[in-house]
Order: structure tokens, then C-alpha cells, then sequence
């Protein structure tokens, strides 16, 4: 299902609960970490998602940003759709921080907008997006990030960890391929041990045996233990 | 003796990162975090790193939130801490720099001047390029 980022449509504030909200919205910088969570948690289910929208793209104001985030991301789907508008905004900081939430909200209505910032011009708003389809274990984006393997090393990188955290079999190939490069050949062999299926640790197992350099074999090593130690027990 | 480094960051790419640009180094040991809060949590369970990277934006506990605790427990005084930022975040770097923060590396960064900085970082007191406010990357 694909949510469109429709216009907001309820901007003024309802008289008896908008005390409330302003008040729990002014305890997100609380310093007082235990009232600052409980302001958390009650932001996530109670504050309108854009008003902590406005918050998270307050760039003054770190603690109240990251408590806005918190909150964005613990209301799960009810912040989708404030979150989507988020990502139009013209400052593309605020686009990278609703990137970010949108993975820990956990829904995955929000793949097909994440999978459009990958060729978002700034290097980190596309990662925050290859970051959260990681989080929302996004099988279905595997071609869209294999194509941008051939990306900047940062990108790529961020696409390699994305395959092995999605942990799909499809992906094993264009990791065995990226293999014979050194600059991100620890960070294949990682994501192939937590795919750990029977390609991958054929892979694993000859890169092995080849290996030239003890960081090559260590990590190999390493690799094929996390992926036996997470095979299902057939007891 | 191994240089132990922290690093604390919600994003598991970047701490993916670290793992391949420090985990294998000989004499190096790398501990990881998601917040500031475990990032104390694995200062009790480790003990004291020689250097700790922590990111600006985390959940439960930021950056520079960690930096002011870090300041009142004197760990900071101890352990010199490196922040991460984005491309453009300069509010965050100044605030960090103020908050007691050594040094900053903005994203995207190299992941092989990590050890670059670890060894600026970690070099004898009075040594070349252990002054504050000296940038990562």
C-alpha cells in the first residue's frame, strides 16, 4: 500500500487538548531525562505528527529535535503521512531527519517514498533512506538499491549494510560480485554472513580459502559463525 | 596495551562503518553503542575507551547530551570525544566544540581516516594534532 503525502488539512489548534499539546511539546526539552520520556511517549500518542514536524525541523534546538524524532517514530503509522510531507520540504536536512523516522515507525507504507530519495543529491539524505529500508526490512526494494551500488563509496557502503540487515537471498550475487574489491570487500563478507544462506556461505567459505590477508580471513571467519549460529535448529 | 575506541551512533550502516575501517586494526579494540545511555552502559561493562565517536542526532540520548554528562562525571577530562555530524550541521559542530567535544567528523566521512584521527587522538599529551577542536576529516 502506498500512502500519498496528502496537504495537511487540520492546522487549527482544538482549544481544549492544544494546552495540553503545547505543554508536552515545550517538556520535550526537558532536561530531566525520566519527564522528558514520559513527554516522549505522551507526544507520540496525543500531539498532532506535524506539530512535532515543526519541532524536528527546528534546527536550534537539538534536544527538543531528537525528542520530536523520538516521538515522530513512536507513533508509527499516525506519523506517516506528516512524515511524507516531510519529505518535500525545501531544507534537506529536514528531508534526511523524516528519512530517518520514517524507518522507525515501522510501516511499511512508506518503502516507495524511501526508494525515491535514493538519487536524492545529498549523500546523506540517500543514506538516512537506504538506512530505513534497512529497518523496515524492505525485500521488495532490493533492485532499486542494487542499482546504486556503483554509487560513491558512502552510498555504497550504506547499500551493502542495507542488503545484509534485509537479509534476502536475492542480494547475494551483487554482494559475491562487489568481493574483489578491497575498499568495501569487510562490509560484503559482514552482510553475507547475515543473509546465511547456502550461496552465501559458499561465497563466504571460498573467500576463505583465497584469502590473502588476515582482516580478509578474520572477518570470513566471523561471517560463517553468524550465519550458522542463526540457521534455524531443526530439533 | 589495545586502544579501545566507542563508537555510538543509531545508524547501523556507520557503525558498520567503524567495523570495517577499525575492527580488524592490530591493537585496536572497537565497542559499539545505539545512544548515549548505552554508550554508558558499555563504559561500565568495558570500562573507559581511549576515544569515543557519538553522533550529534540519536534517540533516548544525543550527542551533546552525552557531552554534558560526560563533563559533570569528568570523564570528558579523561576520554576525548569526537562527535559526528552531517554536511551543513554547523550549529551542531560549534555546539559540540563548546560542550567539550575534541574533534568532529562530518558525514559522509572516509572511513580510512578513522584511524587517522584515533592515532592524532590517542598520541601523547602535548603531541602534534592533540589540541582541541581539531577536525576528523
Amino acid at each position: 500500500m502506498t500512502r500519498e503525502a496528502e496537504p495537511r488539512t487540520n492546522t487549527a489548534p482544538q482549544s481544549g487538548s492544544d494546552s495540553l499539546a503545547l505543554a508536552v511539546l515545550a517538556a520535550l526539552e526537558q532536561v530531566d531525562r525520566p519527564t522528558r520520556s514520559q513527554a516522549i511517549a505522551q507526544a507520540a500518542k496525543t500531539v498532532d505528527p506535524d506539530d512535532l514536524i515543526e519541532v524536528m525541523s527546528d534546527g536550534d534546538n537539538s534536544r527538543r529535535r531528537n525528542a520530536a524524532m523520538e516521538a515522530l517514530g513512536r507513533g508509527g503509522t499516525r506519523s506517516v503521512p506528516a512524515l511524507l510531507r516531510a519529505l518535500k520540504d525545501s531544507d534537506p536536512e529536514v528531508v534526511m531527519f523524516a528519512a530517518s523516522v520514517l524507518g522507525r515507525t515501522r510501516d511499511p507504507a512508506a518503502i516507495p517514498h524511501l526508494v525515491s530519495l535514493l538519487d536524492h543529491a545529498d549523500p546523506n539524505v540517500a543514506q538516512a533512506a537506504i538506512d530505513s529500508l534497512a529497518q523496515l526490512r524492505a525485500t521488495v526494494a532490493i533492485d532499486s538499491l542494487v542499482k546504486i551500488l556503483d554509487r560513491d563509496p558512502w552510498l555504497r557502503f550504506a547499500v551493502v549494510n542495507a542488503l545484509g540487515e534485509i537479509g534476502d537471498t536475492k542480494a547475494v550475487e551483487p554482494l559475491a560480485s562487489l568481493l574483489s574489491d578491497e575498499t568495501i570487500r569487510l562490509g560484503v563478507i559482514e552482510a553475507l554472513g547475515k543473509i546465511g544462506s547456502a550461496a552465501a556461505l559458499g561465497h563466504l567459505a571460498r573467500m576463505l580459502h583465497e584469502s590473502q590477508d588476515s582482516a580478509t580471513f578474520g572477518a570470513c571467519l566471523k561471517a560463517i559463525g553468524q550465519a550458522l549460529e542463526s540457521q534455524p535448529d531443526e530439533k | 596495551m589495545k586502544k579501545t575506541i566507542l563508537v555510538v551512533d543509531d545508524s547501523s550502516m556507520v557503525r558498520a562503518l567503524f567495523r570495517a575501517a577499525l575492527g580488524d586494526v592490530e591493537d585496536l579494540q572497537l565497542h559499539q553503542a545505539c545512544n548515549g545511555a548505552e554508550a554508558f552502559e558499555a563504559i561500565k561493562q568495558y570500562g573507559e575507551p581511549d576515544v569515543i565517536f557519538i553522533d550529534v542526532n540519536m534517540p533516548v540520548m544525543d550527542g551533546l547530551e552525552f557531552l554534558a554528562l560526560a563533563a559533570k562525571t569528568g570523564l570528558q577530562q579523561r576520554v576525548p570525544v569526537v562527535i559526528i555530524s552531517t554536511e551543513g550541521r554547523e550549529e551542531d559542530v560549534r555546539r559540540g566544540l563548546e560542550a567539550g567535544a575534541r574533534a568532529y567528523v562530518r558525514k559522509p566521512f572516509q572511513p580510512q581516516r578513522l584511524l587517522a584521527v584515533v592515532e592524532r587522538l590517542t598520541a601523547r599529551p602535548g603531541g602534534p594534532g592533540n589540541a582541541r577542536g581539531d577536525q576528523g576529516t
